[in-house]
Formats: structure tokens, C-alpha cells, sequence
């Protein structure tokens, strides 16, 4: 076994964080599928999910010295930070189409939104699982909030636009979506949760 | 329930998600960092949208996509603070918040925030559309920077601060660049952090060999005030030069290098 397969996550970054490019190679193979397959379903084009995949890691490599595991968990940070470049990248293209700029095709098929009219057909197109099942039990006006935000990477705003409901309302339906979203993980394996 | 908390409690799905922006986004971020039980609150959110980030159909990444990104690394500086992107990231909404600010007082009369014309707003609106276009065009360059990494069988070459090498600090922003040679064969050097130069001042690239000692000027440049530039270089082939380095100079340039280098690293 190679001696840092063994390491924790945190444990890998400290050494990311003093240049160690064997641990980044770790924590590619541990993340490096996770955050493919995130900026695959968001940007819907292996060439920009490519890209994006290279510039999270290129991220991790340069603030990993920034990272506190006494502050947070490495997952949440990391997994938090890859969320946050993909989005710039969808809000990115999202103002260059408005300047007309040509933007990679997407790939037929391969993404959330694609020929995606509901949140619903959003959430089965992209996710599976307890996760998948989690998200199709919330309220619905729950569940598009959480998609829009994650998936098409809208600011609170831009839902509160896109759906007219006050902005008000938008941050309580993000709150209550993952506070129930949390709640469902917390449940044992095969135990059915309450849809308050 | 403290009114903060609430506000707090608020904004921490949002931000949990990446759809907070503007002012929002920068206060809590601060609150963020000084409060733990705030973090602690977070968390709770954060186990939420991870689990949503484990849950995607999984697609496996293409096996050259690894080696691809330890080239770009090898050219990067180990954990350079990210404090001026950041920074630079969240300036501009924050800006156009205080301007949209402005012309509402304008537009409504009141008079905190009155401008001495509607033509000295569109002036500043002007300024700052193009503010948001350098910033564009600065991330584009960086991207194509990027990608001429990923398509040249050519490993870029890191060029550093001196004090960088002598003694690290991850929390520092040290001057640092890299040399990209294109898939055409040409080459650009990126840099970031540069020192803002004084009138009548630029940057000079030099070229020297296996010595130290004989030295050849190609170019010279001036970064933007963030400190960000991109030199287009007409460079010898890299087997006839050892080091490369960044020196402040007088005027359109100097014949023979001048001062300590801002910046310095080997190329081959």
C-alpha cells in the first residue's frame, strides 16, 4: 500500500500544502471522480469539465496551506470550494451567451439540465441514490430552490426572480430544504423519515 | 435570538450553496472567520451539500486528465494565498451595489448620496463596465494560459520572488510567474503580484546563461494595478539559457541589468 493511502484527507492537505505531489495525487484519486462528475452535470461538456476538474485541483494545490483542520472538515472545504468554481464557471458562460459569446456544445444527454424542464427531472437526471431519494422527498418549491442554486449555480436572487417568490421566501426554503436534506442523512440506513 | 444570528442563520444555506454574492457574501465570510460557533452552524449545511456532491452520477474523468494537472501544478508556487482573487472576485458586484445605490439616490432626490450630474453617474458607470471587462479579459488570458499548459509537451517554468525561496509564508503574496511555451512554440510569462511600479518605471525581462553572467534583454511590460500582466516573449531556444528573471528598470528599458531581480527561476 502506498504509504499515503493511509493518511486522512487532512492529513494529505498539510502535505499538499508543503508541496508533496504524491498527496494531491491521493486526494485526486479520492475526489477527483466526485468533482468530474459535478462539473460533468453542471457544465454538461467533457472539455470545460475537464477544465474545471484541473483548475479545482490547481486551487487545492495553491491554498491548501490555507486549510485549518481544527476549523472544518477537508470534505466540506474542499468539496465546497469545487462547488463554488464550477459555478463561477456556469455563471461565467452564462454572461458570455449573453454577449453572444460561442460556448462549447453540450453533450446530448450528459447533463442535469439538459432537456430538463423540473427540478424533478433535474434531480433523476443527475443523482442517485439515498440523495436522489432525499432531494424527491422535499416540498417541491423546496427542491427547486436547492436545484436551481446547486445545479444551475443561481444566486439567491436569481431564484427569488426566476420562481417570483420574495427573497425572503427563497432563504427559507434553502434553509428548510437542507436542514431536511440533513436530516434524512442522519437517518439509520432503511429507516423511512417524516416529511414535515 | 440576536438579530446577527438570525441574519447569520439566514445567509449560511445560501452560502452553503454558492448563491450568496455581493456585500452579503463579504460580510459573512468575516463573521465567518471570527466566530467558531458560527462555522459550527455552518457545518451542518455543509454536510448537506457534500452529500448532494457525492451523490452524481458518477462519471470517470479521462485518464490523462492526472497528468495533465501535475504539469500545471509543477509550474504553480505551493499555497499561494488566494486573498487578492478573492478580493478582486468580490470588488466589482460591491461596486456596482454602490452605484446602483447612487443613482437610486439620484433618481429618488434624496440627498446623502446626491452626484453633481446624471452625466458624472454614467460617467462612473462607464468606468466601471470597464473595470469588469479588464477583468474579463484577464480571466480569459488566464484561461487560455491554461490550456496552452495542458496542449504543450513543454513543462511550464516557475519564476519566484527571491524572498519566496528564502523564506516561505504561506499568508504572503509573493511576486511569482510562470513561463508558458505555446503549442505554436512561442512564449508567454504570466505573473502575478508584482509591486506596483513608480513613474517612469517598467518591468524587463532578461535572459542569461548556465553562469549567471551574460545576460539578453526581451522585453519589457507593465502590469496592471492589481499587478497582473502577461508578456508575449521572443525567446532563443530554451537550451541556450539557463535563468530568466524580472528586473525594475528606468524608462523604455536598460542595456545591462538593473537592481535585484523581482522576480527569478530557471527555465531548462
Amino acid at each position: 500500500m502506498n504509504r499515503r493511502e493511509a493518511l486522512t484527507d487532512t492529513e494529505l492537505a498539510a502535505l499538499v500544502a508543503a508541496g508533496d505531489e504524491e498527496a494531491l495525487a491521493e486526494l485526486y484519486g479520492r475526489y477527483g471522480r466526485i468533482v468530474y462528475s459535478m462539473a460533468m452535470s453542471s457544465l454538461r461538456e467533457p472539455s470545460g469539465a475537464e477544465d474545471v476538474t484541473q483548475e479545482v485541483f490547481a486551487a487545492l494545490w495553491v491554498r491548501a496551506g490555507r486549510f485549518d483542520g481544527e476549523r472544518g472538515i477537508f470534505r466540506h472545504w474542499f468539496l465546497h470550494l469545487a462547488h463554488n468554481r464550477i459555478v463561477d464557471e456556469l455563471r461565467r458562460r452564462k454572461r458570455a451567451a449573453r454577449f453572444g459569446e460561442e460556448l462549447p456544445d453540450p453533450v446530448s444527454g450528459a447533463g442535469p439540465v439538459a432537456g430538463s424542464n423540473t427540478a424533478d427531472e433535474a434531480v433523476r437526471a443527475v443523482l442517485f441514490g439515498s440523495a436522489r431519494e432525499a432531494l424527491e422527498r422535499l416540498p417541491s418549491e423546496q427542491r427547486q430552490a436547492i436545484v436551481l442554486a446547486y445545479l444551475e449555480g443561481a444566486t439567491q436572487q436569481e431564484i427569488s426572480q426566476r420562481t417570483g417568490a420574495p427573497l425572503g421566501t427563497v432563504k427559507t426554503r434553502l434553509r428548510l430544504g437542507l436542514m431536511k436534506l440533513r436530516a434524512h442523512l442522519m437517518l439509520p440506513q432503511g429507516t423511512e423519515g417524516t416529511d414535515a | 435570538m440576536s438579530d446577527s444570528r438570525q441574519e447569520w442563520d439566514e445567509l449560511l444555506p445560501a452560502y452553503a450553496l454558492n448563491a450568496l454574492e455581493g456585500e452579503e457574501l463579504e460580510r459573512l465570510e468575516a463573521a465567518l472567520e471570527a466566530d467558531a460557533s458560527l462555522r459550527a452552524r455552518l457545518a451542518e449545511y455543509l454536510e448537506s451539500t457534500t452529500w448532494l456532491a457525492g451523490a452524481f452520477s458518477p462519471l470517470a474523468p479521462p485518464a490523462a486528465l492526472e497528468p495533465r494537472i501535475r504539469r500545471v501544478v509543477r509550474a504553480l508556487p505551493v499555497s499561494l494565498s488566494a486573498r487578492r482573487v478573492r478580493a478582486r472576485r468580490s470588488w466589482l458586484p460591491w461596486a456596482a451595489a454602490a452605484v446602483l445605490a447612487l443613482a437610486v439616490g439620484v433618481l429618488g432626490g434624496a440627498t446623502a448620496f446626491q452626484l453633481h450630474s446624471v452625466d458624472q453617474l454614467q460617467s462612473q458607470m462607464q468606468d466601471l463596465a470597464s473595470d469588469a471587462a479588464q477583468t474579463e479579459q484577464r480571466l480569459q488570458e488566464q484561461r487560455e494560459v491554461t490550456a496552452w499548459v495542458a496542449q504543450s509537451a513543454v513543462t511550464p517554468a516557475a519564476v519566484r520572488s527571491v524572498d519566496s525561496y528564502a523564506e516561505p509564508d504561506p499568508a504572503t503574496d509573493y511576486p511569482w510567474g510562470m513561463l508558458v511555451t505555446k503549442p505554436d512554440g512561442s512564449r508567454v510569462l504570466m505573473m502575478l503580484n508584482l509591486p506596483v511600479l513608480a513613474a517612469g518605471e517598467v518591468y524587463q525581462v532578461w535572459l542569461w546563461d548556465d553562469a549567471g553572467e551574460a545576460a539578453r534583454s526581451v522585453g519589457h511590460f507593465w502590469p496592471d494595478e492589481d499587478g497582473y500582466a502577461l508578456a508575449h516573449l521572443t525567446m532563443p531556444a530554451l537550451d541556450t539559457i539557463h535563468w530568466l528573471s524580472v528586473n525594475r528598470a528606468k524608462g523604455g528599458g536598460t542595456a545591462r541589468p538593473s537592481g535585484e531581480p523581482v522576480l527569478v527561476g530557471t527555465v531548462r
